[in-house]
């Protein structure tokens, strides 16, 4: 599978990511400094006081000296440090929380798709049973409701009912402790991101599933005597992942949004909560940084959606 | 191995039948009604036999075949019947020992070959799973057989081959590759279902040459399923005709081909296009469409298109009856009478713009103009005696 | 009677008459037999009821402190008061004015822009299509809020900006849908014929392939609603959508009722309730209309 073809694919599509980072990381780095004095705004500032500041993170230079500077930083690692926080260097910072952040996502990832899968091919396979019409309805649920409101009702039925139905004895723990958290911190905001793609999952799963079971081939496996479940399994499952596959790109991306969203709503030191806060406090050193890694970290995700689809479709070569 | 008939396979051997199939009833449950697809169908099958299912899109003949294995799914059922496999009743065994018996004593192969492959697996991984999911082949086996059956079957470069996909075959290489899975196991039997329906003419022959030989070699017993008659002709040692759900006509080929009884038979041997034919003369198709098999006519299911009816067929649905050593034909006129009292030899209509040689009773073609010369007339209404 | 005519009638009987349906005539009958879309149908005309009412009147000013804050649903006040003592029920009712507006307004310029580029991608191929398969393609791997916040950095807070950043993450479905609508309708005869009697270009994507795209185009707006306003609610959730004191679903949800949930859950809770339930209503409503127009489910 790793031929010539496809690891010219790879190459190429590295380059356009490359690409398309420095792109967006531009495109911000102008936005956020086409308005003088905004980024500090926070510290509201005045007179000779400003200039000062200005002078000391270097923006009172012209634009493109700027700009220069921060591209020629950038690709060396180094992001600069924040306006609001004195001194702080932001690449550390931001690489850190992007590891949070990919923790987070990942196990979203990983819910999105073992629960998705598992309860579209139980309702494909149980069509038009009690079994169905719970599922279907519950995936339904799941991706209809916003994801953010799933979050603030668990974040209300776990945080704070819990504990006040068992007075105190139990609660669940939805701080977050440390840098990485602990497992059963993980799981709610992760349940809260992967129970709204996953209820899509289990959609697409189960219209596949459904369609796939009527086709000619799995009539032939069952011919030549293949047990039910490798029927199920290795033909039809088999078959039916490749348009899940294809929504996998733009599913990402809602994860991405989701984590976002989460992270701020159950304060997970990452990426999100760091963007959102940047944005707020006007600390657009931070905000520059914190997109670029986010466009890569996109790019690089649906390279590797791209790899799967051609990994689960032979049809397909690069 | 009996020196054969002109290609036609093995005599059908004596002793008891390896697969009898008895009054069997398969329906389908559908919204707008129950579908009758296959009405209390019996025949038998010797060991080594070669038998032609043949009829029109929709007469039942897959419904059959699949019945046979049980694959038939929601909503359709078999409701009534017995299938009986060296003796045992295949409708009375269990799921699982169905499944063991699908595959490897009894293997179907499909129409279409490029849909009927599983396009994501490898060829060979296919035709290997036709083995793993029995115990017949040792298991470190698998992988080298496989490549002896791809061989067997005059794919060119099996050993290569084995790792392709369905969609890097050809069309007659995939229908091998199916065939190949379909004999894996040394079954008893083989079921074809229209196996070169999908193919182009010069493959199918080599499809059915391919079949033949396994027929000869193995003494696998064969069931082909068609609506093509030529293929039955290249193939069969006996033929069953279906029309609507029930057998109408079964038969050794030759005297079916020779001498067919009923008249749908008939007509369908007629409507094949020859080439001595005069060039004026227009295809000569059946009158009609197949009756709806929900809403099935009384009596004689194929009388709305038949031009020898009499009133009895209207009211009575014939059994099959046996017409002459072997031949069985389920009418109450049989193409006998229709020759000897009906006039059948003059119904050729080779009138230019006539819309075909055959008319069921009550249709009358509208008058020829002047130009036409005056030549025979037309069939009118065949008189019921 | 002969027999030859009672046979004619017989065979006649045989043949089962299926009653002709057009299209439309067909999809309002199953529409009416789809007891949950009829349901959504009946809930959100009932919203829009209310939209139009809050123009006129609400029980409270909504951005009036009128009583104690985060007191509990009373009476008075059947959904209570927020953390500044004011009416909930009133935010409510004006939320749902603003999500409502905001969800049909970039749905409409979603449909515009998605349809028209559609149509051109799938009507004149060649590099048109390239570049807005690619378009599309791009924003599809874009998270909805990347987009929507380097809008809100560049030109800051405002509904018609918010709009404008939303209908750019819900084009493209409609895109993608036209441009394959276009692909397969070009190739009909009709349009064929209307090409061959040199019809321009433009009377025919109007004229031939919109009709006949119609119903889809339909469906798919329908689904655009909900996640127009689901992707406003969670900027607004967020801070970063339409900025109070304006009430809106999202607001009422991330900067009044999020705060406030220990000891105030009733803020969050009958709003969260409320938007789940509407883009329950308007999916459940795509989902009846698509089942309705599919033609290939048999009656």
């Amino acid at each position: 599978m790793l031929t010539r073809g496809t690891l010219i694919y790879i190459a190429k599509r590295v380059v356009l990511l490359a690409f398309t980072v420095f792109l967006v990381s531009s495109v911000v780095f102008f936005a956020v400094h086409s308005l003088p004095g905004n980024a500090l705004i926070s510290a509201r500032l005045h007179g000779a006081a400003l200039q000062q500041q200005l002078h000391q993170f270097g923006l009172d230079r012209p634009i493109m000296v700027q700009y220069w500077s921060f591209i020629s930083n950038a690709v060396r690692g180094n992001f600069g440090v924040s306006y609001v926080i004195q001194g702080l260097p932001i690449t550390p910072l931001v690489i850190r929380e992007l590891s949070v952040s990919c923790e987070l996502g990942g196990a979203a990832l990983i819910i999105t798709i073992g629960l998705g899968v598992s309860v579209g091919v139980i309702a494909a396979v149980r069509h038009n049973t009690w079994v169905d019409y719970i599922l279907t309805s519950l995936a339904v649920l799941g991706y209809t409701v916003p994801s953010f409101v799933i979050a603030t009702l668990f974040y209300l039925v776990f945080g704070v009912w819990l504990a006040t139905l068992t007075n105190g004895g139990f609660s669940y723990p939805l701080t977050w402790t440390g840098t990485y958290g602990t497992l059963a911190e993980l799981s709610v905001p992760a349940f809260a991101i992967g129970l709204f793609t996953s209820g899509q999952v289990a959609r697409i799963t189960r219209a596949a599933m459904l369609d796939v079971l009527q086709q000619d081939y799995v009539r032939t496996a069952r011919a030549k005597g293949v047990r039910e479940w490798a029927v199920i399994i290795r033909h039809a499952l088999r078959n039916a992942l490749v348009p899940v596959v294809s929504i996998l790109g733009p599913l990402i991306a809602t994860i991405i949004t989701g984590v976002v969203v989460i992270e701020n709503i159950f304060s997970i030191p990452g990426l999100g909560k760091e963007f959102i806060e940047s944005i707020l406090n006007h600390d657009y050193n931070i905000t520059v940084a914190v997109f670029a890694l986010l466009a890569a970290l996109i790019g690089v995700a649906n390279l590797g959606v791209d790899l799967v689809y051609a990994a689960v479709d032979p049809r397909i070569r690069y | 191995m009996s020196a054969d008939s002109g290609g036609m396979g093995q005599m059908p051997g004596s002793g008891s039948p390896l697969l009898e199939v008895k009054g069997l009833s398969t329906h389908f449950f559908t919204e707008d009604g129950e579908v009758r697809a296959v009405r209390d169908v019996s025949f038998q099958l010797y060991p080594g036999e070669t038998l032609g299912i043949v009829g029109e899109s929709g007469c039942g003949k897959s419904v059959t075949a699949l019945s046979i294995l049980r694959l038939v799914q929601r909503p359709g059922k078999v409701v009534s019947g017995q299938i009986l496999f060296h003796g045992r009743d295949l409708l009375e065994l269990s799921r699982e020992e169905m499944r063991r018996v699908r595959g490897r004593d009894i293997a179907m192969i499909f129409q279409d070959p490029l849909s009927a492959l599983n396009p994501v697996l490898r060829i060979g991984y296919q035709v290997d799973e036709a083995m793993h999911a029995h115990d017949k082949v040792p298991r470190n086996q698998v992988a080298a057989r496989s490549v002896h059956l791809l061989d067997t079957v005059r794919v060119p470069d099996a050993s290569r081959r084995v790792r392709d996909y369905p969609h890097q075959f050809s069309g007659g290489m995939r229908q091998r590759a199916m065939i190949a899975m379909g004999l894996a196991n040394r079954p008893e039997l083989l079921i074809a279902d229209e196996p070169t329906t999908a193919l182009d003419v010069t493959v199918q022959a080599q499809i059915l040459d391919l079949l033949r030989e396994m027929n000869r070699e193995t003494g696998t017993s064969i069931i082909l399923i068609t609506h093509n008659l030529g293929v039955v002709a290249g193939l069969c040692s006996r033929v069953i005709v279906m029309y609507a759900g029930e057998i109408v006509e079964e038969g050794p080929i030759e005297q079916i081909f020779e001498n067919p009884q009923h008249p749908y038979t008939w007509a369908l041997l007629r409507s094949i296009p020859r080439i001595d034919f005069a060039r004026h003369d227009r295809l000569r198709s059946i009158e009609g469409l197949p009756p709806d098999l929900i809403a099935l006519p009384r009596g004689c299911k194929f009388h709305p298109r038949c031009p020898f009816r009499v009133e009895r067929c209207l009211t009575d649905e014939p059994s099959l009856q046996t017409v002459k050593g072997g031949q069985r034909a389920a009418c109450w006129v049989t193409m006998k009478r229709a020759y000897e009292e009906m006039g059948a030899a003059d119904i050729i209509d080779t009138r230019p713009g006539a819309a075909s040689g055959v008319h069921p009773p009550g249709f009358t073609l509208p008058p020829f103009g002047a130009a036409d010369g005056g030549g025979p007339t037309g069939p009118s209404e065949v008189a019921a005696p | 009677m002969s027999i030859a005519t009672e046979v004619a009638q017989e065979f006649d009987a045989g043949v089962v008459a299926r009653e002709q349906v057009s299209l439309w005539r067909d999809g309002w009958q199953r529409l009416r037999r789809n007891r949950l879309a009829l349901a959504a149908t009946i809930f959100l005309a009932f919203l829009a009821l209310v939209c139009v009412v809050t123009f006129f009147w609400t029980p409270y000013p909504p951005s009036v402190f009128v009583g104690n804050p985060y007191a509990g649903p009373s009476l008075a006040h059947p959904f209570g008061l927020d953390e500044y003592g004011r009416d909930m029920l009133s935010r409510m009712m004006v939320g749902a004015q603003i999500s409502m507006a905001v969800g049909l307004g970039c749905a409409v310029i979603a449909v515009v822009v998605g349809v028209s580029l559609g149509l051109l991608a799938g009507y004149l191929r060649g590099w048109v299509d390239s570049v807005i398969s690619t378009a599309i393609n791009i924003f599809y791997s874009f998270p909805t809020i990347l987009m929507a916040l380097i809008l809100y950095i560049v030109i800051g807070p405002s509904i018609i900006n918010i709009m404008v950043a939303i209908s750019l993450t819900v084009w493209m479905d409609m895109a993608r849908l036209v441009r394959g609508q276009t692909l397969s309708i070009r190739e009909r005869e009709y349009v064929e014929a209307a090409r061959a009697s040199g019809a321009r270009t433009g009377r025919i994507m109007l004229g031939h392939v919109l009709p006949n795209s119609l119903g889809p185009i339909i469906v798919q707006a329908t689904y655009i609603i909900p996640s127009a306003i689901l992707t406003e609610a969670f900027l607004s959730f967020l801070g970063v959508g339409i900025p109070p004191p304006t009430p809106d679903w999202g607001n009422i949800l991330g900067t009044d009722g999020l705060p406030a949930i220990r000891f105030a859950p009733h803020i969050l809770l009958p709003t969260a309730i409320l938007l789940s339930v509407t883009l329950l209503a308007f999916n459940f409503l795509g989902d009846g209309l698509r089942d309705a127009f599919d033609p290939r489910q048999k009656r």
